[in-house]
């Protein structure tokens, strides 16, 4: 049975439709990426799914539960989140938290998890993403790289069954992509079950089992990545 | 400056510092904290959009700044007696500062909260937390900082506007001094005198701003 599963997916954003008719399915373990031109509605997709926006229509099946999009309810948007992690573009942190708290605060908070219990999970995350000496700085004084990491730590930290990724390289520089894209291969060698929406094809060609493309609000393309970059025949050159 | 005129001072300041700490302090404190506690509820009813009570939160706000402090403070302490409605002068001028501060704040309020970038709500829900707790432990805390510094403004401007409530017979400094010029004609010295122990209050809380700032800043500076 798929991990999670997605059908007729629509959305359309100031009366114009961003998304048609979307379906797809995760397996446990895969690591999907989404590519596909900007505007194409990729993290449109992603928002979607994590219940940041609302689908205008779709079912959403998440480990055999299944959810009507379009008229979610909020604790029903929560107890899905509960299985869920997201890492935003612009890394999100609560600016207000150190970085332990940064993962901490949905552990005792939302999951009711014991203080001493979150702060070892918390440190367990941490030196996983090689941030353990900074836990208690604020975000305001780590690089982007280091924000990312802290972003993906924190994603990571309640165990959740399928990790997003809106773009995690894409409000870094150049330079700074490499540790986040290190953290991020390493999570999908471990096995961790895992959705993409980037623009580092090569991170994707290297790292992702399966490709999903977007055209026009729909999935133009949805095959594994050996397949697809055979097919295009594929220049990589382009990238970063 | 003649002995008289200094005798005067000496003599009167005791007697207008007392009612400024006995009735102009708490009668800011009281009202103040109070106008907080209905600001933050307005402005988070605003912010989330709560359907009907919105339009009311707008209506208060309406009315409260549309209509000067002293005609308020006149309508409740010498209006609402007529409806059989009677209020001592101090509750009465605790009751309407409040209202009156608590509609300015949840202006500033509003905007303190609509400054915190929405991404920080959204990593909220991400890790799991309901609207409530998202307020309560990101939203309110960041607002605060940005809501400080205009919020102090208020408090300093209350300190001195609380002298509007001798005209509802609350003995506090301002109608402390008045009774001393009439029994000596001494306005000019005497209500420099008063004027000079409100700057001493306010200088306080221009110290205890800054203080407050820097402690609210500590996420901020690197």
């Amino acid at each position: 049975m798929s991990l999670l599963e997605v059908r007729n997916l629509s959305k359309a954003l100031g009366g114009q439709t961003v998304l048609s008719d979307i379906s797809l399915s995760v397996e446990p373990g895969d690591c999907v990426a989404i590519l596909g031109p900007s505007g194409v509605g990729k993290t449109t997709l992603l928002r979607c799914l994590n219940l940041l926006e609302r689908a205008d229509a779709g079912e959403l099946i998440l480990d055999g539960v299944s959810h009507d999009l379009k008229h979610i309810r909020p604790k029903e948007a929560a107890a899905i989140r509960m299985h869920t992690g997201f890492v935003f573009q612009e890394f999100n942190l609560f600016l207000n938290k150190t970085v332990l708290e940064n993962i901490t605060e949905g552990l005792i908070v939302a999951r009711k998890m014991s203080r001493a219990d979150a702060v070892q999970r918390a440190e367990e995350v941490l030196r996983h993403v090689g941030l353990l000496d900074k836990r208690d700085v604020y975000p305001v004084s780590l690089s982007g790289g280091q924000k990312q990491r802290v972003g993906i730590a924190r994603a990571l930290a309640a165990k959740p069954q399928i990790l997003y990724f809106d773009e995690p390289t894409s409000a870094l520089d150049p330079e700074l992509t490499g540790e986040v894209l290190s953290v991020m291969r390493d999570l999908a060698q471990d096995g961790m079950t895992m959705v993409i929406v980037t623009h580092e094809i090569s991170f994707a060609r290297d790292v992702s089992n399966r490709v999903i493309t977007l055209r026009d609000g729909r999935v133009e393309t949805d095959t594994d990545t050996q397949t697809y970059f055979t097919q295009k025949g594929v220049t990589v050159n382009g990238d970063r | 400056m003649s002995e008289r005129l200094w005798g005067i001072l000496i003599d009167s300041f005791p007697k207008i510092l007392i009612p400024g700490l006995t009735l102009t302090i708490p009668l800011t404190a009281i009202s103040f904290a109070l106008a907080m506690i209905l600001a933050l509820i307005v402005a988070l009813i605003q912010f989330a959009g709560v359907r009907f009570l919105k339009d009311l939160c707008r209506f208060y706000i309406w009315i409260i700044r549309g209509t000067p402090l002293l005609v308020q403070l006149y309508i409740v302490f010498f209006g609402l007696p007529g409806i059989g409605i009677i209020i001592d002068p101090f509750p009465c001028a605790i009751l309407v500062f409040a209202f009156n501060e608590g509609a300015y704040s949840a202006e500033t309020i509003r905007a303190a909260l609509e400054a915190v970038p929405r991404g920080q709500i959204e990593a909220g829900y991400c890790v799991g937390m309901n609207w409530f707790q998202i307020m309560r432990r990101i939203v309110i805390p960041q607002a605060l900082r940005t809501a400080f510094p205009p919020l102090s403004n208020s408090l300093i401007a209350m300190v001195k506007d609380t002298s509007l409530a001798a005209n509802i017979t609350v003995a506090e400094m301002l109608m402390s001094t008045q009774r001393i010029v009439a029994r000596t004609y001494e306005p000019l010295a005497l209500y420099l005198e008063v004027g000079l122990i409100y700057l001493l209050f306010c200088t306080v809380l221009t110290k205890l701003q800054h203080v407050g700032e820097q402690r609210l800043n500590t996420y901020v500076a690197s």
